[in-house]
This record gives structure tokens, sequence and C-alpha cells, in this order.
């Protein structure tokens, strides 16, 4: 396929979706980000990405409780779609490809 | 978690729901509001808020790049149409660039213009501290009164005093010209004014008494590519001065130019008057006001310090209350309307008058443009329907259409530029001023118009933005959606209000226009037609003045020949004394001309008591006086034949005669008393009567004996007509201005009208079908297309009459002698008005009550 590949920081947001399973909105997405990576980002950057990701495809959302610690908000929460999944399985493969027979850096 | 409830910090939960209102409702808020309160409770209220606040920051560029990349994508989408719609409805676009160009057009010629006249004396680099003293209604002062100033008050920094005198016969070998711009001054004019030197040393300069400065024009005129210091010329073929120093030429833009500047004190000397008098005034005194002084304060100090020597001179007994007054030099071009003004100054009302006309008109043509895409937008109501259901907001098409309209307004300032470029000698010639418009030296100004442009799009748009945005997509898209009633009845206010400014310029153009034709029609009290005038200077004219008077009478063509001191529309030379015989005894201000035996006869004044001057009475020749009707009113003489008077300067004589009002001056100002003295060799004019036939070799018979007997007096002649309208210079120039402009605002008016006529003929093209098909005349629907707009153009009338006729009645007061306002000028530009819409409006009414039904109706 001739599909342009995700970006390695689309498929660190789409990973960390996936993960969480239900319980996928921003500040777990970011927390999760932080422990697998190390890097904490703006909340700011996530959401341009997530919401990209969200315009690609990749990603649907909806919106779930209002909570009062979230300022009377409610939590946008993200799925992954099946196109979701598709990119995450063709990134893996390919990398998987380019790194096969690799040795050193394992 | 915590009991008490914390708040983020409220300026970013606004800023970002402000910003960013797609993101601001729930997520990223409340994420960072959730991420908030963990750390209020993990590491304190003060990291919390600094947190956030730099979460706020760090999201600003990453929201900033996201929401422009759709905002460009937007904006390709609006150029796009817009470039669609524009070619598609060329003719449209083109009536509209059209109507908004010509408006920006007459726009930027009038703010040229008034800017020029804004400007005027401001290059002075103490412009706004240089002031002149004047006498009530007068601009000459006393000879002494510059010394006392300086010396007496406080405020005054520097002084200068002036004489103009122009028509100085200036000679240089065998170069003889007439200057015009002649002056004696002070050496301290050249510290008070800025003008910089060329060669020579400004403030030394005058300093010698028979040193002379010039323009460098003028040194250009004398001594060509010779280098002009030290060379000596001849002032009147009697007094040299030697060329002490060189100026560059004084700009356009000042009320006071001078090409050639003498020693003041030598004028005194030369004409062994007294140069601490008090008694005469034909000097012009300027002043430097120190800095930080009040000038009021310091114009009350002046008449009280001067009071003794002025009233003992002038006989006056009991103190005024204020005798000398000071005005800003650089109000004195457009506020200053004295008697013995240095040149014709404008007027601060004619100024604002023409702005006013600036504005009406770029404002018609904002209207226009209003009119036009509004009936437009019956044919876009199927776009903003679309838009608005894929989910257009209602700012967003606003932006779009207000964008349009001020391409559309950029466009149409590009296209005035270049006319303005076009038609700036025209209009150069109309207001006879030398403007340009050049972008390097003035950028300020095309800054200044690309704001206009913007304005007027932004201004222009917001009406047609506002509507188009509003339609509910329902019913344009519903199909129902044809004729608004509410968009046509604004519509209508702007025609009204287009036609009542169009038809108050009218108005305006013809009663200037009658006005001058009374002017130039009037019984003055004198002839005006087949007199040439000549001015002349030097001695070698008066010495032989017997002979040229021969000479000339030789020539068939020529009638009669007179000299006189001033031409009788323009008599200022003006005298104040007792009377003898008067019941009174306070002195009465006079005017007086010096005249020979022919002037009367020669300019057809008519004597209505006593006699003319006359070579029969051998007595006349020791002294004699006419006078006028007025001053023998104002005199309260019973009889004033036999009555003895004396001239300004001690001579004594008789009166002879009275002669018949007539008017002196302009037809400003009322007819003022005023006496005529006989004295045949103390003339600055020749006034030559002629026959109306061969006027050319009249001219040239005349040049050879004045070059025969006078060849140092450059030839020049003026036919006295015209030099009598010239007077009228201010007028004639409203009065071409008004003309102009009314037509301009009639051709954008019309643009206008047209456009509407078309579309209002569109949008009935089904009725008009169903209506022929009924059996409706094609002059029925003529009828019906052209009443819409014939209705209020009709309404314009009653709007605008009544303000033209305040205006033009207020203008008329400038005016002594003036006509009576007359309906017929109201008629003529209703009239006007209504044809002329009419006609625009008839080619497509005509055209679409004339279609055939089928063509319309063969869908249904």
């Amino acid at each position: 396929m001739a599909t342009k590949f995700i970006s390695r920081s689309e498929e660190f947001l789409l990973l960390a979706v996936w993960r969480l399973k239900e319980n996928a909105y921003g500040v777990t997405i970011r927390e999760q980000i932080r422990e697998e990576t190390g890097k904490t980002w703006a909340y700011g950057a996530l959401f341009v990405m997530l919401s990209r990701l969200e315009k690609k495809g990749y990603l649907t959302s909806h919106f779930a409780d209002p909570s009062s610690e979230r300022g009377g908000k409610s939590k946008r929460i993200f799925k992954l779609t099946p196109q979701g999944v598709n990119a995450l399985k063709e990134v893996r493969k390919a990398q998987e490809s380019v790194w096969s027979g690799i040795e050193e850096f394992s | 978690m915590n009991k008490k409830y914390h708040r983020p910090p409220r300026i970013v939960t606004w800023l970002i729901g402000q910003m960013f209102p797609d993101r601001g409702g729930c997520s990223v808020l409340g994420d960072m509001t959730e991420t908030y309160h963990a750390l209020v409770g993990d590491r304190g209220i003060f990291w919390a808020r600094l947190w956030f606040w730099g979460q706020f920051l760090k999201a600003l560029p990453h929201f900033l790049i996201d929401e422009s990349r759709w905002r460009i994508h937007m904006l390709k989408n609006y150029l796009m149409v817009a470039f669609r719609n524009l070619m598609k409805n060329s003719a449209y676009s083109y009536l509209n660039i059209l109507g908004l160009g010509v408006g920006m057009t007459a726009f930027i010629l009038i703010s040229l213009y008034v800017r020029y006249e804004l400007s005027f004396d401001t290059y002075h680099e103490n412009a706004d501290r240089i002031y002149r003293v004047i006498r009530e209604g007068r601009a000459f002062t006393p000879a002494a009164l510059g010394p006392d100033l300086k010396e007496k008050i406080l405020e005054v920094e520097t002084v200068t005093r002036m004489i103009r005198q122009s028509k100085t016969l200036i000679s240089y070998e065998q170069k003889h010209f007439l200057e015009e711009e002649f002056y004696w001054a002070d050496p301290e004019t050249f510290d008070i004014f800025s003008i910089p030197f060329i060669s020579g040393d400004p403030g030394t300069a005058l300093i010698d008494p028979s040193a002379i400065v010039l323009s460098r024009r003028t040194a250009k005129k004398y001594f060509e590519n010779e280098d002009p210091m030290g060379k000596t010329l001849t002032v009147s073929e009697r007094y040299e001065f030697k060329v002490a120093g060189v100026f560059g030429d004084m700009p356009g833009n000042s009320h006071l130019v001078m090409d050639a500047v003498v020693p003041y004190e030598t004028y005194f000397k030369i004409t062994n008057n007294d140069i601490n008098g008090w008694r005469s005034n034909f000097s012009y005194t300027y002043f430097l006001l120190r800095e930080g002084a009040d000038p009021r304060i310091m114009e009350n100090k002046i008449s009280p310090l001067i009071e003794t020597p002025l009233y003992r001179v002038a006989g006056i007994n009991e103190p005024q209350p204020k005798y000398f007054f000071i005005q800003p030099m650089i109000k004195i071009h457009l506020h200053s309307q004295l008697m013995q003004e240095i040149g014709p100054n404008n007027n601060i009302k004619y100024i604002m008058l023409f702005s006013s006309v600036a504005f009406l008109i770029l404002f018609i043509a904002c209207i226009n443009y209003m009119n036009l895409a509004t009936a437009r937008s019956l044919r876009r109501g199927k776009e903003v329907g679309m838009r608005k259901v894929v989910g257009a907001k209602k700012g967003q098409l606003i932006a779009q259409f207000l964008g349009e309209s001020a391409t559309m307004a950029v466009m149409a300032m590009v296209f005035s530029i270049a006319m303005v470029l076009g038609v700036l000698p025209a209009f150069n010639g109309l207001v006879e001023r030398q403007l340009s418009l050049n972008p390097i030296q003035d950028p300020q100004f095309f800054v200044g118009l690309v704001v206009i442009a913007l304005f007027v799009g932004l201004f222009a748009g917001s009406y047609p933005a506002m509507r188009l945005s509003g339609f509910r997509p329902v019913s344009v898209l519903g199909g129902a959606f044809t004729r608004s009633a509410t968009g046509s009845s604004l519509r209508n206010v702007l025609v009204l209000v287009q036609f009542s400014i169009t038809i108050f310029l009218i108005v305006c153009a013809l009663t200037v226009r009658d006005q001058l034709k009374f002017i130039k029609t009037v019984d003055v009290g004198y002839s005006k037609e087949q007199i040439v005038t000549l001015p002349v200077r030097g001695r070698s004219v008066r010495q032989n003045i017997q002979s040229i008077k021969t000479e000339l009478l030789k020539c068939p063509d020529i009638t009669a020949v007179s000299t006189s001191a001033r031409l009788p529309n323009d008599i200022d030379t003006f005298t104040s004394r007792n009377w003898t015989g008067r019941k009174l005894e306070e002195p009465i201000g006079i005017f007086y001309n010096t005249v020979d035996y022919d002037f009367v006869e020669l300019y057809g004044m008519q004597i209505v008591q006593g006699r003319n001057f006359s070579r029969d009475f051998p007595s006349d020749e020791k002294g004699a006086f006419l006078v006028n009707e007025t001053a023998v009113k104002v005199a309260e003489w019973e009889s004033p034949i036999g009555r003895k008077f004396v001239h300004f300067n001690g001579q004594k004589g008789e009166i002879v005669g009275v002669i018949k009002d007539f008017h002196l001056r302009s037809l400003h100002s009322p007819i003022d008393p005023l006496y005529v003295y006989l004295n045949p060799s103390s003339f600055s004019n020749i006034s030559v009567k002629i026959k109306s036939s061969n006027i050319p070799e009249t001219i040239e018979y005349m040049e050879g004996v004045m070059k025969k007997f006078a060849p140092s007096n450059p030839f020049s002649y003026s036919f006295f007509d015209e030099v009598f309208e010239r007077a009228y210079f201010t007028e004639q120039r409203v009065g071409r201005v008004f003309g102009a402009f009314a037509i301009l605002a009639i051709f954008i008016a019309c643009l206008g009208l047209f456009g509407l006529s078309v579309f209002a003929a569109e949008q009935r093209t089904k009725e008009i079908g169903i209506r022929k098909v009924l059996g409706a005349s094609v002059a029925r629907i003529f009828l019906l297309l052209s009443k819409e707009f014939i209705k209020w153009v009709l309404l314009a009338n009653f709007i605008a009459w009544p303000i033209a006729y305040f205006m033009m009645n207020k203008w008329l007061e400038n005016f002594a002698y003036r006509i009576q306002l007359s309906f017929v000028a109201f008629l003529i530009s209703g009239g006007a008005a209504l044809l002329i819409a009419y006609l625009t409006v008839s080619y497509h009414s005509i055209k679409s009550a004339r279609a055939n039904p089928i063509t319309s109706l063969r869908y249904e």
C-alpha cells in the first residue's frame, strides 16, 4: 500500500489509546505516554494530535460523565477505529521488516 | 482530594474559551483542570497555577498552527469563489469597481487639493511662532510700528517690515522684466522665515543699503549661467543694487513668495519718506513670538503702547479699545480676508465645503456598492445556503463577504490612482495649483489611501455582508426565496440619499454659476469691454507719456487712451482724513485714485453733478477732484461742487464734479466713499480703448509704440474684462469644482441606478412575462418598472432643496451684491436628476418590457 505511514508520535498515541481501552481520555493518555516513554506532553500538543488522528479516521471519540474535578467538563473518550488498528499493524510490519536481521541494537 | 475547591486560573480558562471555541468546551480544558487538581493536591496551588499557565503557553503555538491551517484552506476557497463571481458577473463587477473608483478618484483629488491648501506656510521652521500685525480689516501697518514692537514688547523676539512693490522694473544689460514679487524688507526677514540661501549670508545680505537678494529662478532669468553674486541690477531705471545673495525658490504653498528683496530702509531714503512715521500704512509687519509666550497677552499689549503717537497722527481723541491685531502666519492663507493682502487668499469655508463634497461623493459611491451588492445577494443566496448547511458560521460568512468587498475596494483604489494620475493635469488647471501624486516622496499619503480603500471596502461591504450572512438556509434553498421586501426598502432609502446629495450638488453648481454670471453682467458703473490695460513702470514711460498717448491715438483702431494709478475695478488705496464742511468732526476713511483727463470718459463713467476734468479749465491742472455719490452722502455735504479738498499727500484742489457710484472693489464689498484726483503724470496703468476689429494688429501696434518710447519697459497687456473676472478667481474655482463634482456625482448615482434597474427587471422577469400574456402594454410595464425609482428621486428633491437653499443663501451673503436664489435653479436640478434617472432606468426597463414573454415563461 502506498499510503503514508503514521508518525512515531502518532504511533505512541494510538497504542496508548488501545492499551487504555475504555478509559482513554486526555489525562490518562498523557499519563500513559509518560510512563512508556518518559516524556511529558503538553495538553495543547496532545489535543491537536488527537484531533488530527480523529480527522484522519484512526480514532473516534465521545463525551462522557462530567465531573466536578474537571470543572464540570465532560471527558472526551477516544477509541481506536479499524483503520487505526490497520495503521498500527502496517507500521509494525514495516518496522519488523526493516529491523529484521539486525542484532546489534537489541 | 482537597475539601476546598480550587478553580484553575480564570483568565486562562476564559482565554482558551475565547480564542479556540472549538477546543475550550470540554476536552482540553477538562483534562487540564483534572490534572490541575491533582497537582494542587501533590505540590500546592502555586505550582499548579504555574503549571496551568505553562500548559496554556505551550498549547498556543499548537492551536494557532492547527487553526490557521484550516483558515488558509477556507481563504483559498473564498478567494476562488470571489474571483469566479467577479468573472461570471463581469458587467456587474465593472460597474461596481467603476463606481467606487470614480468616487475614490474624486476623493483623492480633493484631498490632494485640501492637503495642499492646509500646508500653506507650514514649512517654515518656526511657522507656529510667526505672526503678522494687522489693523481692523487691513493688512498694512505703519513703518514705525516694527521697531516699537521689538523695543517695548518682551514677547517679541524679532521683527521685520516689508513693502511689496509689484510690477517693479528690473534691468540687467539688455534684459528688462517687471518683477511681480519685489519686496523692500528688513534684514531680519531671513531670521524669521526659513529661506535657505544658495550663496551669500542670510544674516548680513541686506545690511548693505544697496544690496539685492534674488530667488534662484529670478537670478537665472537675468544672469543665466553667470555667477550672479556682485553683479549690478538697475531697479526702476534709476537705482542700482548689487546682488548679495541668492536663495532657493520659495515653494508655491506660501502666502508670501519673494523673488527679489532689497533693504527696507533704502526705500525711505529713495522716496524721502519718514521711516519713523505713523501716518501712512504700506508695510507688512511680521514678528517672531518668543517661545512659550502667550499671543493673546502679547496682542493686548500693542495698542496701548503705541497709543500716543498713533492717535496724535490719526487725530483720534478718545482711545479706541484696540487698534492693532495679530494673526498667526499659518492661518493667513485660509483665514485672512483683509484688504491689502499680499495675494488672493483662499477661504477655509471653501476648504470645508470641498472636503464635505469629497466625503459625500465617496459616500455615494459606497451606497452604490451596497445597493448593487445587496441586489446581487439574491443570486448568491444559494451559495450562502450551501455554506451554512455544511457548517459555515455567520462570522465566517461575514468575513468572506467583507473580504470580497475589501478586494473590490482595493482594485477600485488601484484603478482610481491610475485615473488620478491621468486627470491630475486637468484638475490642476481647474484649481490652478500644481498638485502631484508621488508615492516615493509621500509614503504617508499612500498609506492613507490604502486605509481609505480598506475602510471603504468594510463600510460598503458591511450591509451586504450582514444581509447575506443572515439568510436562512431553509428559505434560500427551498426555492421560495426570490424577492425580499425588506431589502428593497433599504435600497430605496439609499437611492434617496444618493439623489438628494446629487441634487444638492447640482443646485450649488447652478447657483454659483448664476452668481458669477451676475457678476459678469451686472452694471458695475463702468464699461469693461474692448479695453486693454498696460501695466507700466519706470521713468521713461512717465517722461514720454504725452508722446505715447499721441502716437497710440494715431492708430485708427484705438479710440481713447488714459492713464491712472488704479484700474476702476480694484481701487485699494485708502486714506483717512478730516473733510472740510462736514457736520461731524472725526476723520473718515476714503478710497482714492489718481487719473488723467480721459479716464472718466474712457471707462464710460457718468458725472451726475458738476463736470468732468477738462483741459478747458486751466485751473484743473493745479489740482481738481471728483468724488462719488457715496462720499457726498457720507460727508453730508449739501453741495460738494467747489469745495476745497486735500489729496493724501497734501496737494490741494477743488471738487469739480460728482461721479455716479460704481463698484470700486469686488462685489463682495459695498460701494465706499471715493475721490479721484487729477494728475496725468502719476500713474501705473495705461488703459486703451480699442475697436473690436483687428485686435491682434492693434496690440502689435501698441507694442511698437511702447518699445519706441520706453524700450526698457517690458511690454505686457491684459484685457480689462479678464482682469475684472480675475478678481472672482476663488468663486470661479468653486463654481468649476462644484460643476465637475456634481457631474461625477450624477455619474456615480446613475451607475448605481442602472445596476439596480437591471436587477429589478431580472427579478421580475416572470411577473413581466405573465403581465404581458395577460395583455399589459410595453408602456405600462415600463412605467411599472421605472415607477419605483422615480418615486424616490422625486422625493430626494424635497430633501435636497431646503439644505441647498440654506447653504447657498449663506454663501451668497459673502457678496454685498448678489442674486436672489432662483426657484428655476432648483427646478432645473430636480428635473435634470429626474431626467437622468429616467434615462438610466429606461434602458433596461424598456428592454425587459419588450422581451418576448415566451422566453421568460417557457420553463414553467
